[in-house]
């Protein structure tokens, strides 16, 4: 009997995994079998599915470097604090992880629209508008994208041994050598992996898009957003560009797992 | 029930009143475009009632044997234009909507929806052609309006009821921009007929008359008239 029940529970672990993976693979196999592949390449070369697919690679892109940039020295500062100040800060920069992208859309409004706190004297005086342009994209992007790669970077830092920066300080390293050549060498897997985090979440940004920059072909349609208006009209295309969003994020997903995301 | 967002006040209302009526009844509104609730209702939503602002949508539940008995007309709708109230972005027709467009963005529904299907008519018939590059198209009514009352958007085609309902949202403090309704000239406007029928296969379901309750309430007098109070014409 002791035999039997110990069988049971060796089997509970990979069967709630099969379980569990079936849950994932089915979705996506029944994607693959409603595509229509002979029209693949048509479905795909049509001027709305072209347009989409460039801004979506352009838009995406130009968010991860923002929130490179940005997200750097945010996740440094982070990783310093000690307290309730760090993690209040911490709470706010993460805080769109668990907002809905619509409501991230909104408050994004509320600031940068014609009628915002800063998007009005941004047109008044410099006659800038960023809601619906490209531009808007990128900026919803960013917005949504940052926290990933904070977060990362953070968790990254804060492992990482930081006496040796001392070290290096002690040896004669300048503060700007030592994070370039200590810090920035040790904390690149969390780097290149919050980096491509941030990318995959930009692409497949919709909620703060569709909200702050709207649904304009060839200039605020990017992927998802092209998906979700084709359904309706050519659900062959949506497909079709769904396939391509799954193709280039597992790729680039499973390309990233053996070299760095074990790392952290 | 599903509903084109264009019903979403009005419905609401006339659902709360329903409800009161029957307490015994349970109404569970779903809101959306049109083409994308006849989809989800082909798809296997469990949907009892539909009320669409197209034949069209209808036409396709029928074809695919969902509907049980042929829709009834119950309202009609016209278009509007919305826009913003200040002077420089004021349009007061078809025409000037299409030079705005081309320093400013304009919103109107997506094609596969009615109302974007309606606007196309009737910016044809006015002969304006207004760039795609131009357009946000939002994939309803509510969405499309949304642009031009909190986003950017200077100026849109919406249903006169969206117009209306946006005018009387702006009693509250809060509502971002003030937006101004601008008739289109019946010459170009485009008169829409709502449908409505109850979905399903067979007759025998319980929950049947509770939804023949339903749409003869939208069909009796007190039905009507808080159609007639939300702007919408009678069929």
């Amino acid at each position: 009997m002791s035999r039997d029940s110990h069988r049971q529970r060796r089997l509970l672990i990979p069967g709630l995994a099969a379980v569990g993976l079936l849950f994932f693979a089915l979705p996506l196999l029944g994607l693959l079998r409603k595509a229509s592949w002979s029209t693949l390449i048509a479905d795909l070369t049509l001027p709305e599915s072209l347009s989409a697919l460039r801004l979506s690679v352009g838009c995406s892109l130009s968010a991860t470097a923002l929130a490179v940039i940005f997200g750097f020295p945010l996740a440094w500062v982070l990783a310093q604090g000690r307290g309730w100040g760090t993690a209040f800060l911490r709470g706010l920069i993460l805080l769109p992880l668990v907002l809905p992208p619509v409501v991230g859309g909104i408050a994004l409004l509320t600031a940068f629209s014609r009628t915002g706190i800063i998007g009005e004297s941004l047109y008044n005086l410099f006659g800038v508008q960023l809601t619906f342009n490209t531009w808007g994209v990128v900026l919803a992007e960013t917005f949504v994208a940052l926290p990933f790669f904070v977060i990362t970077v953070e968790a990254g830092l804060r492992s990482m041994d930081r006496q040796l920066e001392d070290v290096a300080r002690t040896l004669g390293a300048g503060q700007s050598e030592t994070l370039r050549r200590v810090t920035l060498p040790l904390v690149a897997p969390s780097i290149i992996a919050g980096t491509v985090l941030a990318w995959a979440r930009a692409l497949g940004e919709f909620g703060a898009t569709v909200t702050f920059a709207g649904n304009i072909i060839g200039r605020t349609q990017t992927l998802p957003l092209a998906i979700y208006a084709q359904l309706d009209s050519n659900p062959n295309a949506a497909i079709a560009l769904s396939l391509v969003l799954l193709l280039v994020s597992l790729t680039v997903l499973i390309l990233l797992r053996d070299k760095w995301l074990q790392s952290i | 029930m599903s509903a084109a967002a264009s019903l979403r006040l009005v419905f609401t209302q006339i659902s709360d009143a329903f409800m009161r009526a029957n307490p015994q009844a349970q109404v569970t509104l779903n809101f959306a475009s049109s083409s994308q609730l006849s989809e989800q209702i082909k798809q296997g939503a469990p949907v009892q009632i539909a009320a669409f602002a197209d034949l069209e949508s209808m036409t396709e539940l029928s074809a695919a044997r969902l509907i049980l008995e042929p829709a009834q007309a119950f309202a009609r709708n016209q278009l509007a234009l919305v826009t913003q109230s200040n002077a420089k972005d004021k349009v007061s027709s078809l025409a000037e909507l299409a030079d705005l467009a081309d320093v400013s963005t304009i919103a109107m529904c997506v094609v596969t929806a009615p109302c974007g299907k309606y606007a196309e008519q009737a910016l044809a018939t006015a002969g304006v052609r207004i760039p795609e590059s131009r357009i946000t198209r939002g994939t309803d009514a509510s969405t499309t309006l949304r642009a031009v009352t909190e986003g950017d958007a200077v100026a849109g085609i919406v249903y006169v009821t969206d117009a209306l309902a946006a005018l009387s949202a702006q009693g509250s403090p809060n509502s971002a921009q003030q937006v101004l309704s601008v008739p289109i000239d019946a010459k170009y406007n485009v008169d829409s007929t709502y449908w409505i029928a109850q979905v399903g296969k067979s007759t025998d379901d319980s929950n049947n008359a509770l939804s023949r309750a339903f749409i003869e309430f939208i069909l009796s007098k007190p039905g009507q008239k808080f159609l007639s109070q939300a702007g919408f014409l009678l069929p």
